[in-house]
This record gives C-alpha cells, structure tokens and sequence, in this order.
C-alpha cells in the first residue's frame, strides 16, 4: 500500500476531519476556492487601514446578508442545501466595494439584494446580472450608500496595486478570461484618453488612484463572473469593448461612483440577449429539424 | 475545456493595454496637476439640525475663544454639498462665536473618506471654509468646502436674525 502522504497522520483515524479536509482541499482548487483565498488575503491587506474591528463587522454584514438570503431560499424552494460558495464571493465584492463605515444595517441590506437580484432576474440555466453590481447600483438610490472600493487597496500605494493585478491576473487566467478583461481595459482607457480632449478633469482622474484601482477590480474581479460572463473568445472581445464604452459614456454623461457598474450591467444586457437569440435560433432550428423529418415520413407514406 | 489563449498574445495584448493606459496618463497630466479646468456643478443643500445621526464621524474640535462680535450664532449646523461624484454632509459646532468643532457625518463620494479626514482640521484652524482641495479627491474636497460654507451660511444667518446680548 503507498502511504498518502498528502494527508496529515492524525487526520487519518478521523473519518470526519480527513473528509472535511479533503473537502475543504477540492474546494480551494476550484476557482470559488481561489477566488474566495484571493478575497480573504486582500481584506487581510486592506483591513488595517480602515481599522479590524470596523473592517470585520463590515464584511461580516455584507456576507451574512447574502449567504442568509442564500440559505432562506434554497429552504423555502426546498432544494437541497449546498455550500452557498457564490453568495459568499458576491457578499464579499458587496462588502469590499461599500464603505467600511457604511452602518451595518445597510451593508447587510446591499448583501440581500444581491442574492435576491440573482434569484430573481434568471432563467432556469443562468442569472442574468452580477449580483453584486445591481444590489450597488440599486443601493445608491435605495440607501444612499457611497463607494470607496477600498478592497482594491486604493490608499496603498502602487506596490499594491501590483498585488492586485497579479492576484487578478492569476484568477482570469483560472478562468480563461483575458480577452475579456483586456478588450474592457483597452476601450476604456483608449476612449477616456479620447475624452480627456472635451473633459480633461473627468479623464484625468479615471487614470489614477482610486479610480483605476477600482476599475482594475471590477476587471478582474466582476466582469469575469462566469455565469454573468461569455466564454467564447470573439464574445469575449465584443462584451468588454461594449463594458468599457458603456463605463466611459456613462461617466462622461454625470454617471458619477457608478458608472463602472452601469458598464458591467450594460454587458450582463447584451449578453443575456445574446443568449436568448440564440436560444430561439436553435429551438427554432430544431423545430424545422422536426417538421423536415415529419414532411419526410409523410412523402414515403404517400 | 476550451483552449487558453496563447501566454505570448495575452503578454502581447496587457502590454499593449499598459500602452494606451500610459498614454492616457501622460495626455492627462496636466489636467491633474492645475486646477480644475472646469468647474464642477456644485449645489449645496443646507438642513439645519440639532443633533444630526452621524454615519461618519471624522472631526476636528478647539477650545472656544469668546469674541466681542461675533459672526456666528451659537449652535450646531448641518449641511450638504454637493458633487458630480457625490455628496458630503458636515455638522459644523460654533461656540462663543467661534467655529469649534468641525465633523463630516456621511459621505457618499466614490473616494474614502480618509482622504479628507484632514480638512475639518484645517476649518477650525482658519476658521473659514477655505480648505486646501485634497489631490486625488477634488470633488469631495470642492462638496467638504460647499458643505461648510453652507453651514456657515447658516450660522450667520442666525446671528443676523438673533438680537445681540
């Protein structure tokens, strides 16, 4: 028999704690995993500027609120309970995008609306928005709330912002999105250099701190939602040119602290219809399929 | 699972991403650096308040100085400014006359609010609304600045319609 030497000794006599180990192991190696590992180490980093304590209760709102959410539907449709991993990332991105001193209350409020945003604007195969950018957007009427992004470690300096990058870098890599990402970025600030020629203040700041911190995490971070977000390449190309022409529009027209997420939501649209179409396409194709065979069968009964 | 892209075209295309970031950078620099070019829309919204519920509390306070006369009527102020990127609501205290103490209660700008943590400091130090705009957040700074001057405004329009003592 060859030892396993992956596993700890003392875990092999507990049937429940080797299982959960090993449990835990397969999750992290699945990109919630790494995404979820990527997530705890940057609000390890950002923590301290806003101070633990503030932090933590932050971040506990925004998570409870989605993942009770999570929990509360999947036990009134009476599914079976899985480890609510999505709402978790989404209470997360709610959790580091709101400011740390946004009350509690409100926090976890953005967290429900971001897993009921997700329940309720799908169809049976996908959700259509990110449901972390339509609960923020929706906040900013509802609440009130303002946006600090300080999860993309804004007040650090650059070094950190390398950190950020690399960490993206390595998650749109897990998930295969770099068209994506990079078509956004382009377009984005091709055309804010473009407007820097109308509106030179609004364009200045797009490029520099906290603007392009926050830009670099919704890139990474948001955009890349698979469900929310296409896989073939060529689709790729087009939605991110089409995120990040809608991000620069909407901050040219006033969008204000949302127009990054009017661009993400702009692309959820476009695909989302996409999606449809195509679905019609193909049931449409297999209808005519059907009906060929049925003209078919007539002509030899005949 | 389909095939990843190429580690040369993605090396290829960030660089060339980083290229027009640059470029952008440089095309805006300076804008960045002068002031304003041009002036953001700013309206500020005063709302007077005793006690405002503070959701952000990031102040300055001095011990009060008694003036013959005074410009200011006793009491606390809250008031709004407001930005293209948000607003920002102060609560201005004046005692004997003076501007004592200085807290911005709600932001809803995009930056933090650590990054004009130092102005109401700067308020109480000059006793005006006169305050340095932060770099890198010149609209929170210009809605700050509208903020107090509002809050003032209102000070001394108590003032006026108070008789003196």
């Amino acid at each position: 028999m060859i030892p396993n030497t992956d596993v700890n000794p003392d875990l092999v006599d507990h049937p429940v704690l080797s299982g959960g180990w090993r449990t835990l192991r397969h999750f992290l190696r699945t990109p919630k995993g790494t995404l979820l590992a990527i997530f705890l180490g940057l609000f390890a980093i950002a923590a301290p500027t806003a101070g633990w304590s503030v932090a933590l209760s932050h971040m506990l709102a925004a998570v409870l609120g989605a993942t009770g959410t999570e929990v509360a539907i999947s036990l009134l449709d009476r599914r079976s309970s899985r480890f609510p991993s999505s709402a978790i990332l989404s209470g997360m991105i709610v959790g580091f995008v709101l400011s740390p001193v946004t009350p509690p209350a409100i926090t976890a409020a953005v967290g429900i609306l971001a897993t009921l945003g997700k329940h309720l604007f799908a169809t049976e195969r996908w959700h259509v928005f990110n449901p972390a950018a339509l609960a923020l957007l929706v906040a900013v009427p509802l609440f009130g709330t303002g946006q600090s992004w300080w999860g993309a470690l804004p007040d650090l300096g650059w070094p950190f912002t390398i950190v950020l990058l690399a960490a993206g870098a390595f998650i749109v890599d897990r998930i295969n999105k770099f068209p994506l990402v990079l078509s956004f970025l382009g377009v984005l600030f091709g055309l804010s250099t473009l407007l820097g020629r109308v509106d030179p203040v609004t364009a200045a700041e797009m490029f520099r701190t906290p603007f392009v911190q926050a830009t670099l995490f919704l890139a990474v971070f948001m955009l890349t939602d698979p469900p929310t977000a296409p896989a073939r390449y060529a689709e790729q190309v087009l939605i991110g040119a089409l995120v990040g022409a809608a991000s620069v529009i909407a901050e040219a027209f006033g969008g204000g602290q949302v127009y990054l997420l009017i661009g993400v939501l702009a692309g959820n649209v476009a695909l989302a219809l996409r999606r449809w179409f195509g679905q019609r396409q193909l049931q449409a194709g297999l209808n005519y399929g059907s009906q060929g065979f049925k003209l078919r069968s007539r002509r030899y009964e005949t | 699972m389909a095939k990843k892209m190429p580690g040369r075209l993605v090396a290829l295309s960030a660089s060339a991403v980083a290229t027009i970031y640059i470029a952008g950078l440089v095309s805006t620099q300076s804008a960045a650096q002068g002031a304003p070019l041009a002036e953001p829309t700013l309206a500020a919204t005063a709302s007077a308040s005793a006690s405002p519920t503070p959701e952000v509390v990031v102040g300055a306070s001095a011990t009060p100085t008694a003036s013959a006369t005074t410009a200011y009527a006793d009491g606390t102020y809250s008031a709004t400014g407001t930005s293209a990127l948000g607003n920002v609501t102060v609560s201005v205290t004046v005692t004997g006359g003076t501007i004592s103490n200085v807290q911005i209660t709600k932001v809803t700008t995009k930056y933090p609010v650590s990054r004009i943590a130092s102005l109401p400091a700067q308020v109480v130090k000059s006793q005006t609304a006169n305050v340095s705009v932060m770099s890198g957040a010149t609209y929170s700074s210009q809605a700050f600045k509208q903020a107090v001057q509002a809050a003032l405004a209102q000070a001394q329009a108590a003032q006026s319609a108070s008789p003196t003592a």
